[in-house]
């Protein structure tokens, strides 16, 4: 039992270092386009969009990566988040503890979560191609490994196989 | 020392709670924005009462987003949807070589003789089409090109096409010199079967109606040109030439029977209103074949708008015919509509919605607008855009307003460059789906 909390609290450490990044982005993103915004008012020249920050985050594909705001960008999103910080995790106790194998499955994880922003980087292009349903089993996939990561990682601490 | 080793051990749970309470509140920030888009209408001439028994409903989109408007009592009502993936839409009229698009499918007729074939696909899609074979297109041959691989119709082949019901409509655009017999072919929509490879999959017609050909040589005045077929409700019009006529002929398109036929008199048509009382000499309206169609089943109305092939210098025209095809065919408005060169009718991304009811003729048009000669741009795509709602009743023009947006500042950033067209389906604003009912029947924007 004493192990298991010692695992989610390592986990909730990575997850909140991944949650803060995207916090800063955004607020980077806000700050910037005031800032912006304000120079073009006081430099008195032809005024900015209106409506602008909310067609930026509409039009920009890694806006809508960060924050994105329909169900299946948003299951995808969390997915990927929580596949990276698990497979961080797990891949960290699997070279510890000597589990190749299990180093295989984060390498397969990572991959699918490069193909997965390439392709959510890609939407505005790719739309003729891509279809709306598309992100689905990719998201479930990454689910499904994050699942495996937390209940193998966490065998393994049991096991107190790490050095 | 101590505070930072407390602070070391307690600042992850405020951090975690920080983080998320500034991303929902970035987030919510942001999806409010979404109801700050502005659709406002503004009036130029006229009265606005005259739009008060109609609503007007419509889109103003571009790839990422859409949002529904509506007009009514003189108000406009809105409300704003995201998508979750872009799309490439674009408002879309009609242009020879181009597949026809009606509802969700696009259609294309290809001339194999002595077949035609019809190609259907979902729209906005490069996957799985089905095809059409229509044989009966050897009951009709023109004499003067038999044994040769040329044909010749009156008008582009998907002029001839229409859809009405569910139900997909073809009748060739056949000239005058055609001999035999030719007909109007219906398929069912739910027919159709998609498929990824080309495969043939003869598709039974129904025979909606039959007549034989009279040529120029045996009666000059019967011959016909083919201009094409819509479809109002249950009925089915022909548009075709005869002579120096127009004719619309109404079929049933259950029983195929002819409903009525109206007939109008093209050439030598005296130009009335400002341009006669301006001094300026009447020229004849010759029209061009590549008319646009509008049809309003609810109101039983066709509204075809030809453009003049030849206009005086700094203006171009239109020529509007509305016909009831609720019983017979009449000829019940006739609206003649000029503009300055300035204001610019685009045949590729420009829209234009009519509709014939309540004794009023509607009309809602995107046109590129040049009046400013400083925000003129050498280039089409950068140019600003104007969008327009006119009402004309017996030829008297009675009401304009401007639909106001933000949509010409999604253009500043090419004012100094070509921008690539392939772009206009994502980044720019435009209106589509513009459509008159009656202010009468209930319905959330």
């Amino acid at each position: 039992m004493r192990r298991e909390v010692l695992y989610f609290a390592k986990l909730l450490a990575v997850l909140t270092a991944f949650l803060i990044l995207i916090a800063s982005e955004l607020l980077a993103i806000r700050l910037g386009y005031g800032y912006t915004v304000d120079r073009m008012v006081l430099a008195g020249q032809e005024g900015p969009m209106a409506n602008g920050l909310f067609l930026a985050f509409l039009r920009c594909d890694f806006f809508r990566l960060l924050l994105p705001f329909s169900f299946s960008r948003m299951l995808s999103t969390a997915a990927l988040l929580l596949a990276a910080t698990t497979g961080a995790y797990y891949a960290a106790l699997c070279e510890r503890s000597r589990c190749w194998l299990g180093l295989t499955a984060a390498a397969v994880a990572f991959a699918a979560i490069l193909r997965v922003i390439g392709y959510r980087l890609g939407e505005s292009v790719g739309s003729a191609v891509y279809r709306a349903e598309g992100l689905y089993p990719s998201s479930i996939l990454l689910l499904a490994l994050s699942a495996g990561f937390i209940w193998h990682g966490i065998v393994l601490y049991k096991k107190g196989a790490i050095a | 020392m101590k505070e930072i080793r407390w602070l070391k051990r307690h600042v992850a749970v405020p951090a975690l709670l920080a983080a998320l309470v500034t991303i929902g509140a970035i987030g919510m920030d942001i999806y409010s924005r979404k109801d700050a888009e502005v659709i406002e209408l503004k009036d130029l001439t006229g009265n606005r009462s005259e739009l008060a028994d109609i609503r007007i409903k419509g889109e103003y989109t571009d790839g990422y987003h859409t949002t529904s408007f509506q007009i009514g009592d003189g108000k406009v009502a809105k409300s704003t949807k995201l998508r979750a993936q872009p799309v490439a839409e674009q408002p879309y009229r009609y242009n020879p070589g181009m597949p026809k698009r009606i509802g969700e499918f696009e259609y294309e007729v290809m001339d194999i003789q002595p077949t035609i074939k019809i190609r259907v696909r979902k729209m906005n899609s490069t996957g799985p089409y089905a095809s059409i074979i229509l044989n009966a297109a050897a009951s009709a041959s023109d004499p003067s090109t038999v044994g040769t691989t040329t044909t010749h119709y009156a008008n582009v082949q998907e002029y001839g096409l229409t859809v009405g019901n569910g139900k997909l409509y073809f009748t060739l655009p056949i000239t005058r010199a055609y001999k035999g017999s030719t007909g109007i072919y219906e398929w069912n929509l739910d027919d159709l079967r998609f498929k990824r490879v080309a495969e043939e999959s003869p598709l039974e017609a129904r025979t909606v109606a039959e007549w034989p050909l009279v040529s120029e040589q045996e009666n000059p005045g019967e011959a016909m040109d083919v201009i094409g077929l819509e479809a109002v409700g249950n009925s089915l019009a022909l548009v075709a030439m005869q002579g120096d006529k127009l004719v619309v002929r109404g079929y049933d398109s259950a029983s195929g029977k002819v409903s009525g036929e109206a007939r109008i008199a093209m050439s030598g048509t005296p130009i009335a209103g400002e341009r006669a009382q301006a001094g300026k000499p009447a020229i004849e309206a010759r029209l061009n074949e590549s008319y646009q169609a509008f049809s309003d089943p609810e109101a039983g109305t066709l509204t075809l708008a030809f453009h003049e092939s030849s206009d005086p210098v700094g203006e171009w025209g239109m020529k509007i015919y509305s016909f009831d095809l609720s019983s017979g065919v009449k000829l019940v408005n006739e609206t003649r509509v000029v503009y300055p060169d300035q204001l610019k009718s685009d045949t590729f991304f420009g829209y234009t919605s009519m509709a014939y009811r309540n004794g009023k003729l509607y009309m809602a048009q995107l046109l590129w607008d040049r009046r400013d000669l400083e925000s003129d741009q050498t280039f089409t795509f950068s140019q600003p855009r104007i969008f327009l709602i006119d009402v004309y009743r017996n030829n008297e023009h009675r009401y304009e307003g401007e639909l106001k947006s933000d949509m010409n500042q999604d253009m500043n950033q090419d004012y100094a460059r070509i921008s690539n067209p392939a772009n206009l389906d994502y980044q720019f604003r435009t209106f589509n789906h513009v459509s008159f009912q009656s202010a009468s029947r209930e319905e959330q924007p």
